[in-house]
């Protein structure tokens, strides 16, 4: 098993070398170089002396190799640079979006799990019968909603109109609702589907029948072997769709301006704050990569036959 | 030929098909036709008639600055499905062709195509659009070069697994021991096989383009201010948030054609499957 | 010692076709004697499967429309009740199938399954019982079987532990339901003498489904032929295989020699599908020899034509020995 997660990890390598290649050059060979953008942050005048020593100072007049070779160690050593808008260190600042945007997605995957087995579970028990048909519509429009659409409905109802919840901020657990909603809606959407399809395939398999031939409950049977079973795809697949995740959450975060990496990122495209960019790069290359290995893990966690077979 | 006719004749006759083809016909039309349809100049303000409510005149209202909402939908329309049709395409073809040629070829370039849309499914494309957005500039064009980075990997792949089944088929083989040359054998014989099913997923794919695309425009990384686009009018109305027909309109068209192609792709994929069983 | 465990009236089933219904089985009634074995063969189609599901109440109500009624030592089974059921399936009544592999969920270890359902603190006491149920079904180290997950293990020891958790709850009746035909012939003796013991020295009465007839001749004491989802005819083992009274039983004994599971090479045609049994008629009809005008247009009853030997052929047993000339009547 070790192997195959080996094998796959070696695969991530070669994209996690060019990400880091091409924030690394993004940041040296910019219309702006860096070291004007380095003036320019701190408000120093654009002098030719001052441009040099800012040069001298951060390496620029050497090699490219040779300041990549540098930044590399410095990254891997955990220094990110500055950013150029609050002049914190960035690993700092991205540690402290990092924790919203983890509460935002893992808020999200609560979301996911629970309604998408729910909504499962209510579509499977008759098969093309009224709820089914309500969920399976749902599903389409869950599946093609545009995420910032579906954000300001949900405010306008339930924040405008209703008064229920917050409009905007991260000040309490009543505000994490919406936005977790809200990026967890097309998800649900994806894995009602996926869950419908693999529980009607488990119900006619023979294990699942003769469960209750051997005099088990359907209740029981649902809980011990169908549901179980039926989660090991979603949990592998969640792995994957971890990055079109912190896509959405980019979007969502904007939408209910929750301070996490998203919002923070677009601020910094829109500031040209490049060690920030490239410190969200790199950040999500990691994140994937763990969410790859995690996936590759839990799929040989559920199944022994994988988890025997390489061993 | 015959029978594939009668499989379009028969995917054209469903009825959800004919509601949503039309739905997405008459949207599609509306927009092409905005320069004749829209009322307004999408960009004619009259501060002094912001936020008016619909009426004969602005039958959708106006926004924040006045602005005919009907005529900026429309045209948004144009710019949104314009710009998302074009990276759908221009990921498509060339995807379509790297694919059919690496399932045909095999080899490491089939492998690494295989491995690269595997990584690629997977990775978070708003890294993709940073990066080039931050090197280039904010604007459309970066985003749109950004989407056709990674997208074309996805056709490829789907081509190549499809182009592989086809290749095992006795009718290609029997015309590949008959002599024929690879590009007549994968133009002639495999690209229309495998066709239906890349069309199938071009509509899916399309829909999650647009969004893509109107998401971005909607962070203010693509279609800028004044030019309309769906995404960009909604971020426009988040400030008006009491005023939602700002928001609403917009938001709907994304919607109905997100759902209509969604729905039309996997139709056809339904047909296709008919088809084959 | 004639107590019957198992008794079913005129149990029938038809499968919902949109408005139609398709008769799987019809009438069967049978019969299961305590400490006994009783044997249904016939081949593939032909309802025997149907029947069992039936008895369980496994025919789902969506699906199927189920008549008649089972009876348990006398009292009624409600089959039509998929909860009550609970209570008969797996604890009065158990069910061993033809291939073990689907019947184990592949995540969880074989002691899982033996488990299955007990609380946490129970388990150990659980596993050493299953152990012991191991022991009995000759599986020499019990302990690293239940460690085992289902795809480690072979089809025949698959199938000792189906039977070990099946008897584990000392079920009054063990449906069989063809136990060996997956398996190859030294294990399938192997499953067989299992079976038997159980029979023996427990005194589980056993319905035991086949399409084999050597695998019926060697346990069973009564036999049903089951032919178009009917009981063609049925008796004690002896009078059944020495002088059968219907056509098809003839035919199946004359076939005996190919005990694979393909069609009776002997007898031309097959029997019929699904849905295929319209008429009135001896399902029979198309392809017996002996078929009259009457025999397609009339339904027959199960006759006694001779003590305890009941068949449901127009013709008498004499007349069809005297026909074919051969599997002499005395």
């Amino acid at each position: 098993m070790l192997r195959y997660i080996g094998k796959q990890i070696l695969w991530l390598v070669p994209l996690l070398l060019l990400v880091s290649i091409l924030s690394f050059v993004l940041v040296r060979k910019l219309p702006e170089d860096a070291a004007t953008a380095y003036l320019n942050s701190v408000n120093a005048p654009l002098t030719e002396e001052a441009l040099a020593a800012v040069r001298a100072e951060l390496g620029l007049d050497k090699p490219l190799s040779v300041q990549y070779g540098r930044w590399l160690r410095q990254v891997l050593r955990g220094d990110l640079g500055y950013s150029y808008q609050t002049k914190r260190p960035v690993a700092e600042e991205l540690a402290e979006d990092l924790r919203y945007t983890g509460q935002l997605a893992l808020a999200a995957l609560g979301w996911v799990l629970f309604l998408s087995v729910t909504l499962g579970l209510l579509s499977t028990r008759h098969p093309n019968g009224l709820a089914d048909s309500v969920i399976r519509a749902f599903t389409f429009l869950g599946a093609s909603m545009p995420k910032f659409w579906l954000g300001f409905l949900l405010v306008s109802l339930f924040s405008l109109r209703w008064n229920l919840l917050p409009v905007q901020g991260a000040t309490s657990w009543k505000h994490l609702i919406l936005p977790s909603f809200t990026l967890a809606c097309s998800y649900i959407a994806t894995y009602t589907k996926l869950l419908r399809s693999s529980i009607l395939e488990l119900q006619s398999q023979g294990f699942v029948r003769y469960a209750r031939v051997r005099g088990f409950s359907r209740r029981a049977v649902t809980l011990r072997h169908v549901i179980p079973n039926a989660l090991i795809p979603v949990l592998t697949s969640l792995g994957l769709h971890l990055g079109s995740m912190m896509s959405g959450a980019v979007i969502v975060e904007n939408v209910f301006a929750w301070p996490g990496l998203g919002r923070m990122c677009v601020s910094a495209v829109n500031a040209r704050n490049y060690p920030m960019i490239q410190g969200y790069i790199l950040l999500m290359s990691a994140l994937f990569i763990l969410a790859n290995l995690a996936a590759d893990l839990v799929c040989a966690m559920l199944n022994p036959r994988l988890r025997l077979g390489g061993s | 030929m015959r029978q594939k006719n009668g499989m379009l004749g028969r995917f054209l006759r469903r009825p959800t098909v004919i509601v949503y083809l039309t739905l997405l016909g008459v949207l599609v039309a509306a927009c092409l036709l905005a320069p004749v349809l829209s009322p307004f100049d999408p960009a004619f303000m009259d501060i002094s008639l912001k936020f008016a409510p619909p009426s004969p005149v602005h039958p959708l209202g106006t926004d924040y600055l006045g602005r005919d909402i009907l005529s900026r939908v429309l045209w948004g329309g144009r710019n949104t499905m314009g710009y998302a049709a074009l990276v759908t395409l221009f990921s498509a073809l060339p995807g379509t062709g790297v694919g059919m040629l690496s399932g045909w070829t095999g080899g490491w370039a089939d492998e690494a195509i295989t491995k690269a849309s595997d990584v690629l499914r997977a990775f978070p494309s708003i890294v993709f659009v940073l990066i080039i957005v931050s090197a280039l500039g904010i604007g459309i064009q970066s985003v749109c070069l950004a989407m056709l980075t990674t997208r074309w990997i996805w056709y490829a792949r789907m081509a190549r697994n499809l182009a592989r089944a086809e290749l095992t088929r006795t009718s290609i083989m029997a015309s590949r021991l008959a002599g024929s040359r690879w590009p007549r054998l994968l133009t002639r014989h495999i690209l229309p096989a495998i066709l239906p099913q890349m069309l199938a997923v071009l509509a899916i794919d399309f829909g999650s383009t647009l969004l893509a695309i109107s998401g971005y425009s909607f962070l203010g990384l693509g279609i800028l201010a004044p030019l309309p686009e769906w995404g960009a009018m909604i971020n426009d109305g988040r400030n008006y948030m009491e005023h939602p027909g700002m928001m609403f309109w917009p938001g709907l068209c994304v919607l109905v054609v997100v759902i209509s192609v969604n729905l039309l792709g996997d139709r056809l994929r339904d047909t296709l499957e008919e088809n084959r069983t | 010692m004639d107590e019957k465990v198992l008794y079913t009236e005129g149990l029938s089933a038809w499968l919902r076709a949109g408005r139609s219904m398709i008769p799987a089985i019809r009438d069967v009634s049978l019969t299961v004697k305590k400490g006994g074995c009783t044997g249904i063969i016939g081949e593939s189609g032909c309802g025997k499967s149907i029947t069992c599901q039936a008895v369980l109440g496994l025919l789902e109500h969506k699906k199927w429309n189920v008549e008649g009624r089972v009876f348990l030592h006398g009292a009624p089974v409600p089959i039509q009740d998929d909860t009550a059921m609970d209570a008969f399936r797996g604890r009065r009544m158990a069910l061993i199938l033809q291939n073990p592999m689907s019947a184990f969920d592949m995540r969880l270890t074989i002691g899982t399954h033996f488990c299955e359902g007990r609380r946490r603190r129970e388990w150990s006491v659980c596993l050493e019982e299953a152990a012991e149920m191991l022991r009995r079904m000759y599986i020499k180290e019990p302990e690293g079987v239940l460690r085992s997950y289902p795809f480690q293990l072979s089809g025949g020891m698959l199938q000792r532990v189906l039977i070990a958790m099946a008897i584990g709850s000392r079920p009054e009746l063990l449906i069989a339901d063809e136990p060996t035909t997956a398996l190859d012939r030294t294990t399938q003796s192997e499953i067989l003498h299992i079976l038997r013991q159980l029979q023996y020295r427990e005194g589980i009465a056993i319905l035991l489904v086949s399409h084999d007839l050597k695998v019926i001749s060697c346990m069973a004491d009564n036999i049903y032929v089951m032919y178009g989802g009917q009981v063609v005819e049925h008796g004690r083992k002896d009078s059944v295989l020495s002088h059968p009274l219907h056509p098809y039983t003839r035919g199946l004994l004359q076939s005996r020699l190919t005990f694979s599971k393909r069609r009776l090479e002997v007898m031309e045609g097959y029997p019929p599908r699904l849905g295929e049994i319209i008429g009135p008629g001896c399902p029979f009809a198309p392809r017996c020899s002996f078929a009259l005008e009457d025999c397609i247009s009339v339904s027959q009853p199960l006759r006694e034509l001779e003590p305890g030997h009941w068949s449901r052929c127009l013709l008498r047993g004499e007349s069809l020995g005297f026909l074919t000339g051969s599997a002499g009547t005395a």
